[in-house]
């Protein structure tokens, strides 16, 4: 009963996420699958879930045969696809029972009344199979987080019933474990698989995998780079393949660069901060310089913004904007600090008012004059912005929604340079934005800079910071390792550097 | 902000296929158009409304005259001002369900200054300062405490009858109400009530503060997103407070032109308004300006409401006729707020 995907092809618009994968499971086979932010881990794992529809290619679940296009959430559960995402599916509030039982169906007892007592042996029996430390009772938020996590583990296979094949898949599973809990999850993983279940282990942590995986995958852009058996899993090896540039190459390889060599007056700077993901963070921005900060998710990008921003507490360290330190003030942003968030969504757009409105919303006061909001004025102003911003838009009155996504973050940009920060934090600023927008975006950015503005800029499209920024700052963990410029500012160093890894130097 | 939702290549989702701009009702002059029609439908509606009643044989004798349309229009007074107390935390995505009952407090407690025989501004005052404390207290409960608004305004209402049955015993307040306050009530300038006149021109004020100051459209950001409110620096935590305070002082200024208007307190006279005051209030995102909670529209869905009402009534039909047409109206304002809002997405 093995599983395999033949073929998978997925294409969102222009940008291929998936070329034509293959992969192929295993009974008993701890499978690895590897790649950078973006090269289609989690499209792959969406296609075999049926969340997503792949364009072509065949699955073979232990034998079925399946047109990719054919999936369905409910077919791939049929055949026991069972998949943990990142974002733990427990219920903190209700005890292991409940959270146990939440994914089998509740035995119930006549009337349709929850047989409590049925419930908690099945939990018992559970709990004894997959020998998990906790007590039945318990809510699950009194738990470690690995046990919570072994929990959300021991449910989902549980919901297989019997026929299926077994195929678990876990989504970054120890993102939020310590060293040790990791090994306990992976022992347990082993003897999983030892009873036959196919395991599929996600994972941006390549440490974890020398000694733990059976077979390991790397996805680079859409494509199936490289498959390494057990023992040739190794980290420089994962990387070499991930990055996709021998080291040989990287020597030659280098992308013309140029940095603003002069020396820039300091204007932001945050000294050992710690707080939240972060752990320790050094960095400065100079008047009128650009700053990238890369790093894998998970590794506290936003969370450092967020703090430079004023949105989150640091627990220790400093923020210094022109020499003074930037006080908590209860999670007020910081006057002459702007932010484009990463979720243009939730967290940046008025989506019923107008584009108008949206884009005067930091300094709805500009227009006030002897106590009347000038509309036409406002207007004015702003069709001038949608002019040098390039926003495609009918007018300026049309509500936000009607705009594509790409124009959306021109405006949600004009909003916080209208209202002259001295710093502009970026939070993936590009994101699903089109290549011509991404150019666009860029152009201004870079126009602003020249004029003073101080940047600081957070994307996971390296490409990205290696074109904008006078210079780049790697987040590994929570703690800044190491910053890079001129010359050694190239994607394939702020990768490796985001792995962990030491840069090679040209 | 969080880091999850991240692998690019992104999903379609947030992406529409064109990246030109609007698609469905804007651009050619056919869009204009369009717009034009979907601001005044309810408007003609009104007026169509009026027409049939003043054309039906069983009610063209009364309802086309002016006496009828100083009744009816009269009567539209409180509601209208009752109707801008709910707006105003609509607007910020907030019910206050207790506009009705302290509306009522507000009428109780200004009559009874005045049958005391306190100075007709004290009284008046008196009522206003009793409608924005309830105000101030939802606004605390809300913000300080972080209890729902829904279930804060609603235990405050019932909190309010009982207080308002304890001070009155159930009687209505009719004694030692001055002359000066009752003319309010009835008076007219040629042809149009006071009363009303005071309620647009305090609807006029409503309009200045949401349309031209920058505190209105904090408000609508605030309801729009307000996450997104709170990262572009606005101070949310005052904004809702504020919304309510506001709102808790048009429901006094209501209650205060009630005791004009019915030339008595009675203890729950309140609760009546509560539905058409919300029914008007989503209403009036199906008129004059399509798709956002606004003062005018607010004003044409109660002419809207009040003629089919006035109507209907001449004609004979039974009171609880009423009912339906209220309850219809407030589940068709929403069902019509979200259908706009929708399309508009589209």
């Amino acid at each position: 009963m093995a599983f395999s995907a033949k073929g998978i092809t997925k294409r969102f618009g222009p940008t291929v996420a998936l070329d034509g994968v293959d992969i192929e499971l295993l009974p008993g086979e701890i499978h690895a699958l590897c790649g950078g932010n973006g090269s289609g881990k989690s499209t792959l794992i969406k296609t075999i879930t049926g969340v997503e529809i792949a364009d072509r290619g065949t699955f073979d679940f232990g034998g079925s045969e399946i047109d990719a296009a054919d999936v369905t959430p409910a077919s791939a559960d049929h055949f026991g696809v069972r998949c943990l995402h990142q974002q733990g599916t427990t219920f903190g509030s209700l005890t292991v029972t409940e959270n146990l039982a939440a994914g089998l169906r509740f035995p119930t007892r006549f009337g349709g009344r929850i047989d409590w007592r049925a419930a908690r042996r099945q939990a018992v029996e559970t709990l004894a199979e997959f020998e998990i430390d906790a007590n039945p009772d318990q809510l699950l938020e009194q738990l470690r987080p690995v046990t919570r996590q072994m929990v959300a583990i021991a449910r989902v296979l549980h919901q297989r019933s019997g026929e299926g094949m077994g195929l678990l898949i876990l989504d970054e599973p120890t993102a939020s474990l310590s060293a040790a809990d990791v090994d306990r999850l992976h022992e347990a993983l082993v003897r999983f698989a030892e009873a036959g279940t196919m395991v599929m282990y996600v994972t941006h942590r390549l440490n974890d995998l020398p000694g733990f995986a059976s077979t390991a995958t790397v996805l680079r852009d859409g494509r199936v780079v490289g498959q390494l058996a057990r023992d040739e899993i190794r980290h420089d090896r994962l990387i070499e393949m991930i990055v996709g540039v021998s080291e040989e190459e990287l020597m030659s390889a280098s992308l013309s660069h140029e940095l603003a060599a002069a020396k820039l007056e300091e204007r932001l700077v945050v000294r050992d901060v710690a707080g939240g993901p972060i752990r320790n963070a050094n960095l400065t921005v100079g008047v009128g310089e650009i700053v990238g900060i890369a790093g894998l998710v998970g590794a506290g990008r936003s969370s450092l913004l967020e703090m430079v921003f004023g949105t989150e507490q640091p627990t220790a360290g400093e923020i210094e904007l022109d020499g003074e330190i930037l006080p908590w003030r209860s999670g007020k942003p910081h006057d002459s600090v702007a932010l484009v968030p990463e979720n243009r969504v939730l967290d940046a757009a008025f989506m019923p008012l107008s584009l108008t409105e949206n884009v005067v919303a930091t300094t709805t006061g500009s227009c006030w004059h002897h106590g009347v909001l000038n509309h036409r004025a406002e207007r004015s102003q702003v069709r001038t912005i949608i002019a040098d911003s390039g926003i495609r838009a009918a007018s300026e009155a049309v509500a936000f929604q009607t705009l594509s996504g790409g124009n959306q973050q021109k405006a949600i940009i004009a909003r916080c340079l209208r209202g002259q920060p001295k710093v502009l934090l970026l939070d993936e600023p590009t994101q699903g934005v089109d290549f011509a927008a991404r150019a666009a975006i860029h152009e201004t950015i870079r126009s602003a800079a020249e004029q003073g503005l101080s940047v600081l800029v957070v994307s996971s499209d390296l490409e990205e910071l290696v074109l904008m920024c006078n210079k780049a700052v790697v987040l590994v963990d929570g703690v800044t390792t190491a910053t890079v410029s001129g010359s050694q500012l190239t994607t394939e160093n702020l990768e490796r550097l985001g792995f962990g890894e030491a840069i090679v130097d040209v | 902000m969080s880091e999850s939702a991240e692998e690019r290549p992104h999903t379609p989702e947030d992406e529409p296929p064109t990246d030109g701009a609007a698609t469905a009702s804007s651009g050619a002059s056919g869009g204009r158009a369009a717009a034009f029609i979907e601001a005044y439908t309810l408007l003609f509606l009104a007026v169509l409304v009026a027409l049939v009643f003043s054309l039906l044989p069983s009610t063209s004798e009364v309802f086309p005259t002016g006496a009828n349309f100083q009744a009816i229009a009269g009567g539209q007074a409180v509601l209208i001002v009752a109707t801008l107390a709910v707006l105003i935390p609509l607007i910020c995505d907030e019910f206050d369900l207790s506009v009705g009952a302290n509306l009522g407090l507000a009428s109780v407690v200004a009559a009874s200054a005045m049958s005391a025989g306190l100075p007709l501004i004290v009284a008046v005052v008196a009522g206003l300062v009793s409608g924005t404390l309830i105000g101030v207290v939802n606004g605390l409960l809300v913000t300080r405490v972080g209890v729902n608004a829904v279930i804060v305004t609603l235990g405050v209402s019932v909190i309010i009858h009982g207080i308002v049955q304890l001070r009155t015993s159930g009687q209505s307040i009719t004694e030692g109400l001055p002359d000066a306050w009752l003319n309010v009530g009835s008076e007219s300038f040629s042809g149009i009530p006071l009363i009303l006149l005071i309620a647009l021109v305090i609807a006029g004020l409503v309009y200045y503060l949401l349309t031209y100051t920058p505190y209105g459209r904090q408000l609508y950001m605030m309801g729009a997103n307000r996450q997104a409110a709170k990262l572009v620096g606005l101070r949310t935590n005052w904004l809702l407070f504020s919304c309510f305070a506001v709102g808790g002082l048009l429901a006094g200024v209501a209650g205060v032109l009630q005791v004009a208007r019915a030339g008595a307190a009675a203890p729950s006279v309140g609760e009546s308004f509560t539905l058409p005051a919300f029914a008007a209030a989503f209403l009036s995102a199906a008129a004059i300006k399509p798709g956002r909670y606004n003062v005018w529209g607010a004003v044409v869905a109660i002419a809207f409401l009040a003629a089919i009402n006035g109507g209907l009534n001449i004609a004979g039909a039974k009171v609880y006729v009423a009912d339906f047409v209220n309850g219809t109206a407030l589940i068709a304002g929403v069902a019509l707020a979200v259908y706009l809002r929708r399309r508009r997405g589209a």
